[in-house]
């Protein structure tokens, strides 16, 4: 459901409508009117269960919003909690028992901007591993200015992620369409999500070279974003698509500044996106998906905001064609979703943190 | 041939080897590299199994990623005992292998590496439906590696193991010393209070009874230097320093005044006595034992106690030199051992020359002497510059 009051009792009330028995997960546009400091405060007094996080765009089937709230309910949750502290080395994720003859989803909404989300997502998969399908993303302004994102009936946070585990049948779909054009590289120095050094040199001179020979273009600290939002870095992965990671700035030392981390001494590839391969890539991700369930009911789509800021007018097409694609299979399945700092998902086998990527997950 | 996907391949297995060994400690190590293959390879879990050494029918799971399973044992089957007999193997997850699983997994592919000392190792990819050849051969070279950081952790954590006994042991001592100290030293004072008393009724007392009581309250003063002494000696490499620079000829002069001497002996204090770099406390303790050494060992008419230094590359090398009655060669050793001492030194505790070695030890020095029987004894030191 899409909400575009500003008008927080009357949000409230549409949501209290459809809470029985259920969760409610939020994604609100950061460019809302609301207070949502105050809608979450608001929502706090209610019996409403809740969990959400405020996003650059939100997603309500093949439409993109600036404003407003999308929402989803979720029925037979088994637990839902909060992490806090992700900048610290040692988090505390409560144990809970999943039976290991029941289907289940983990969607969890990170703070797309705090340090360790890598750290986050792999003590996640400790606790809970091959017992539930992982998806999620990350929440954050586009600004890239950190602040509280994430809330759920307990608080409003940052440095944080907000979890929901529940019962379903689910499948997922992820495709990212990038494509290799120079590489493989070595990170040889980084620190979190901050590549200093690739093969032993500057980092900054490293990539320079390889995107002035692949489009004549002269990257410097004033232009980095505008070009590099075209040329990300893929972690290399054995027998599948690699790992997105973007690089979104530099410093007067030639760092590279990620969204998500990067480990000393990854393999990693220099990748460029053509728009025709990301929609694309965006209609396997939902083929993938809708193959491997029956009778979806609904959809949630996690995008890449970059995605969007690359594709610009095209990104419309994108979602169209994933849209497309699942209400074929059934046109009632309801699709929400946002435009996110990073995408969060377990397909295929181990958890990872995608940049510049798709992700749609479909629940019975 | 595609080179780059070669290229690819080998920086694969650089990255994998530069995982290995980062951490001493075995989860940790185990963490960092399984969870980076599991991750470059698209695998979903890994666990390491190790037969119990007591009960031949378990096996003890030492290690896994995820680890949300509450079994910390799996019991000895058939596929087990296939695994563990070879170097490596794979194979598919069937109803049967699945009791080799810590966690419930009803599909995908098992690679089985044998750590030898270390158990066993279990990769396991859910969507996989095989293991490639290529696969298993450009992985074995890693896990050799990965056998040989382990091997490296288990000698860590016995290191780790000894040293917290040691410190435990170290704690046990000082705290045994300081209490006994205490203990001892309390009785004694009450013995001298109580023989003080009795001597201010003297006048009650033959001359005998009070020659005795004089030598029992020598006693009590020799073993209440001798409880000091103890408690002295297992607090020197203990309590907490302040190091500074420290003027070691005030030092000396300090000690000298402190000691008062017999006029018939005469000192001697190189004016190239140096500033080092310690705590003034045991200095001063160091200087003291050995000058009272060099005092107490004085036999002549006319003693003279030289004290100097010299300048060596590293350190300097000091000397307290007497002319006294000089030390056999047989207690060269022997008497910086506690409690030991020279056959007619019945005033000394047998402390003071062990506290000296202590302390020169605590600053990565060392201690030895010369001496000839009758003319004198050269006692010599080093403290780093």
């Amino acid at each position: 459901m899409y909400i575009e009051s500003t008008d927080i009792k009357e949000i409230v009330t549409i949501i209290q409508q459809h809470t029985a028995a259920t969760t409610a997960v939020l994604f609100v546009a950061e460019n809302s009117t609301i207070a949502i400091d105050e809608l979450v405060s608001t929502l706090q007094k209610t019996d409403i269960q809740f969990i959400g996080g405020i996003y650059p765009k939100i997603i309500h089937h093949d439409q993109v919003y600036d404003h407003g709230i999308v929402v989803v309910w979720i029925a037979d949750v088994l637990e839902t909690f909060a992490v806090q502290n992700l900048n610290h080395d040692q988090i505390e994720i409560p144990s809970v028992q999943l039976p290991a003859n029941k289907s289940f989803c983990t969607f969890t909404v990170v703070d797309g901007l705090t340090a360790n989300i890598s750290n986050y997502l792999s003590e996640l998969y400790r606790n809970f591993g091959t017992n539930t399908t992982f998806l999620g993303g990350g929440a954050g302004s586009l600004s890239l200015e950190q602040q509280p994102c994430v809330f759920d009936n307990q608080g409003f946070y940052m440095d944080a992620a907000v979890v929901v585990i529940f019962e379903t049948s689910i499948s997922i779909g992820v495709q990212h369409g990038w494509k290799k054009i120079a590489g493989p590289y070595i990170a040889t120095k980084t620190s979190n999500n901050v590549i200093e050094q690739i093969n032993w040199q500057n980092a900054l001179e490293v990539y320079k070279e390889t995107i002035m020979q692949d489009s004549g273009a002269d990257i410097r600290i004033d232009n980095f974003f505008s070009i590099a939002k075209g040329y990300p870095f893929g972690i290399v992965k054995e027998n599948a698509e690699c790992v997105v990671r973007d690089p979104i700035a530099t410093n007067p030392k030639g760092e590279l500044i990620c969204v998500g981390e990067v480990p000393e001494n990854t393999v990693l590839d220099i990748l460029k996106g053509e728009n025709s391969q990301l929609i694309d890539a965006a209609k396997d991700a939902a083929n993938i998906a809708i193959n491997a369930i029956e009778h979806p009911s609904q959809a949630i789509i996690i995008d890449c905001i970059s995605r969007a800021l690359f594709l610009e007018d095209q990104f419309t097409e994108e979602l169209q064609k994933a849209n497309g694609i699942i209400q074929l299979k059934n046109n009632a399945t309801h699709i929400s979703g946002a435009l996110t700092l990073g995408e969060i998902s377990s397909y295929n086998g181990f958890l990872e943190f995608f940049n510049k990527t798709i992700v749609i997950g479909l629940f019975k | 041939m595609d080179l780059s996907k070669n290229i690819s391949e080998i920086l694969q297995q650089y990255e994998f080897a530069m995982a290995i060994g980062n951490h001493l400690e075995f989860n940790k190590n185990c963490d960092q590299f399984l969870k980076l293959v599991l991750a470059r390879k698209n695998l979903s879990n890994c666990w390491i199994l190790k037969q119990n050494a007591e009960d031949e029918t378990q096996y003890n799971l030492r290690y896994a990623y995820p680890n949300y399973s509450e079994q910390k044992t799996i019991p000895k089957n058939e596929t087990l005992v296939s695994c563990f007999a070879t170097d490596k193997m794979t194979f598919h997850i069937t109803p049967t292998t699945d009791s080799i699983l810590p966690v419930a997994l009803n599909k995908g592919a098992v690679l089985f590496f044998n750590l030898k000392q270390h158990g066993g190792l279990f990769l396991h990819g859910a969507e996989k439906q095989a293991f490639s050849s290529i696969e298993i051969a450009q992985l074995s070279p890693i896990i050799d590696k990965f056998i040989v950081s382990l091997t490296a952790c288990k000698s860590y954590s016995k290191q780790e193991l000894l040293l917290k006994k040691l410190e435990n042991q170290n704690k046990e001592l000082q705290d045994y010393a300081q209490a006994v100290s205490h203990d001892l030293k309390s009785p004694l004072r009450n013995i001298c209070t109580l023989i003080s008393w009795t001597k201010e009724d003297a006048s009650k007392l033959d001359e005998a009874t009070n020659a005795n009581l004089d030598l029992i309250n020598k006693n009590i003063e020799k073993m209440d230097a001798l409880i000091s002494g103890i408690l002295e000696y297992s607090l020197v490499d203990k309590k907490k320093t302040l190091s500074t620079q420290i003027n070691t000829q005030e030092i000396v002069r300090d000690v000298i005044h402190v000691l008062h001497t017999p006029p018939s002996i005469t000192f001697i204090i190189s004016e190239t006595l140096p500033v080092v770099h310690a705590d003034k406390h045991r200095i001063q303790q160091l200087f003291h034992n050995l000058i009272s050494n060099a005092v107490s060992s004085m036999d002549k008419e006319k003693g003279v106690i030289h004290i100097t230094a010299k300048e060596e590359k590293q350190h300097w090398q000091f000397a307290v030199e007497d002319n006294g009655k000089g030390i056999e060669d047989k207690y060269h050793q022997k008497i910086f051992e506690i409690f030991q001492r020279i056959d007619n030194a019945t005033e000394s505790t047998g402390i003071g020359l062990s506290i000296v070695q202590k302390i020169v030890n605590f600053y990565g020095g060392s201690v030895w002497l010369t001496s000839e029987k009758g003319k004198g004894t050269i006692f010599y030191f080093t403290l780093k510059k």
